[in-house]
C-alpha cells in the first residue's frame, strides 16, 4: 500500500503548444509536484533533459524540427546518453495503432493518448514507480520490456513446426 | 532515475537488463493508492476548471491560426509545407478541444487532419472542402458551443464525413488515372 510523493519528482513536459504545457503542468502541481519544466520540441527536451535531469519526461508527439518518437530514440542510447533509462511517457492526439507501435518501438516506457485526464495522467505515473520493467538490448531496440504480459495458450503449437527459427535460450 | 543493476543476463541475441527501481524507493510512500488517485485527480481537476477561465481565448487564438493557414493556403499557393501547418493545426485541435470543452470542434479537427493525412501524394484537396471544415470549427468556437453537441452538430459531423469520403475517393481516382 503505497502513494505517491511527488515533491520528490522532477519533471520535463515537452510540447509545442503552450497550452497543452500549461494544462500538464497545472495537474503536475496539483498532484504536489514542484519541479516541472517546460520543452517547446524535441531538441531543447533534450536539453531539457541534460540540463535538469528529470525523473520522468512527458513528451508529444507532433513537434517541429524532431519530434517525440525521435526525441525518444535519442534518449535510449546507452552508450552516449546518460538518462538512456529515463520513464519517458509519449502523449498524442495520434491514437492510431501505428503510432502507438512507433512509440514502443522507439523505446517510450507508456502511451497516453489527448485529452489528457487527470486520473489517467496519475496512474500512468504510478505503474512506472510501482511496475518498473526490465530494459532489453538488442542489435536494433534499447528500452523498457515492450511484453507487458504473459497470457497462456491453449490452442496448437504451430510455432514448433518452425523451431529452426527461434533462439534456444541456455539454462 | 531509475538505474540499471549489474544483473545482466546474457543472451545470445540480446540482453534482459534488471532495473533497480530507486524512483520507487525516492518517491513512494506508505498511504492508500485508491484515496490518493481519487484525492490527486480532485485537486488536478479542480485547479484545471480554474483554468479553464482562460479556455475560450485559447480555442479562439487556435481558431485564429487555423485561418492564417488556410488564408496563406488559399491566396499564396497550396504546397505541401502549408498543408502540413494545416495538418498540425487540425491535430492540435483534436487533441486540445475536448479539455477545453469543445469536443465537437475536437471531433472536426481530427476529421480535417485524417483527410489530409489520407489525400493522396500529388492531388490538390479541393479548397473548398477544406473551407467547410475551418469554418465549421471558428463557427462552434465563436458561436461558445461546448459540450457534446445536438442534433445539428451531429448532422455537420454526418456530412463532413460524407464528403470526406467522397472527396478522397475522387481524389485516388484521380492519383490512380495520372499515374
Amino acid at each position: 500500500m503505497a502513494k505517491i510523493a511527488f515533491d520528490q519528482l522532477r519533471f520535463v513536459v515537452c510540447d509545442d503548444n503552450a497550452h497543452m504545457r500549461r494544462i500538464l503542468r497545472t495537474m503536475l502541481r496539483a498532484f504536489g509536484s514542484r519541479e516541472i519544466y517546460e520543452a517547446e520540441e524535441g531538441a531543447s527536451g533534450l536539453e531539457a533533459v541534460e540540463a535538469y535531469q528529470p525523473d520522468i519526461l512527458i513528451t508529444d508527439i507532433k513537434m517541429p524540427i524532431f519530434d517525440g518518437i525521435e526525441l525518444t530514440r535519442m534518449i535510449r542510447n546507452p552508450d552516449g546518453f546518460s538518462q538512456a533509462y529515463l520513464p519517458i511517457i509519449v502523449l498524442s492526439a495520434y491514437s492510431e495503432k501505428s503510432q502507438v507501435i512507433a512509440a514502443r518501438d522507439a523505446g517510450a516506457t507508456d502511451f497516453m493518448c489527448k485529452p489528457v485526464s487527470a486520473s489517467t495522467l496519475y496512474a500512468k505515473i504510478e505503474s512506472i514507480l510501482l511496475n518498473p520493467r526490465p530494459y532489453i538490448r538488442t542489435a536494433t531496440y534499447f528500452g523498457p520490456d515492450r511484453r507487458r504480459q504473459e497470457s497462456s495458450f491453449s490452442g496448437d503449437d504451430k510455432r514448433e513446426e518452425d523451431s529452426d527459427q527461434f533462439i534456444t535460450i541456455p539454462d | 532515475m531509475n538505474q540499471a543493476q549489474n544483473t545482466q543476463v546474457n543472451w545470445p541475441e540480446y540482453r534482459v537488463i534488471e532495473v533497480k527501481n530507486t524512483l520507487g524507493a525516492k518517491a513512494l510512500i506508505p498511504g492508500d493508492p485508491r484515496e490518493a488517485l481519487a484525492a490527486a485527480a480532485k485537486k488536478a481537476n479542480t485547479a484545471v476548471e480554474q483554468l479553464s477561465i482562460e479556455f475560450p481565448a485559447w480555442m479562439l487564438g487556435e481558431s485564429d491560426r487555423l485561418h492564417k493557414i488556410r488564408f496563406e493556403l488559399t491566396n499564396e499557393g497550396y504546397s505541401a509545407e502549408r498543408l502540413d501547418q494545416l495538418f498540425t493545426c487540425a491535430h492540435d485541435i483534436k487533441g486540445q478541444a475536448p479539455t477545453y470543452g469543445y469536443p465537437v470542434a475536437g471531433i472536426i479537427g481530427k476529421l480535417l487532419a485524417d483527410l489530409i493525412g489520407k489525400a493522396p501524394a500529388g492531388v490538390q484537396i479541393p479548397l473548398p472542402v477544406i473551407d467547410q471544415h475551418v469554418d465549421t470549427i471558428r463557427a462552434i468556437i465563436r458561436q461558445n458551443l461546448k459540450g457534446d453537441g445536438n442534433n445539428q452538430t451531429n448532422n455537420i459531423i454526418e456530412g463532413l464525413l460524407v464528403l470526406n469520403h467522397t472527396t478522397l475517393k475522387k481524389m485516388r481516382a484521380s492519383a490512380a488515372a495520372a499515374e
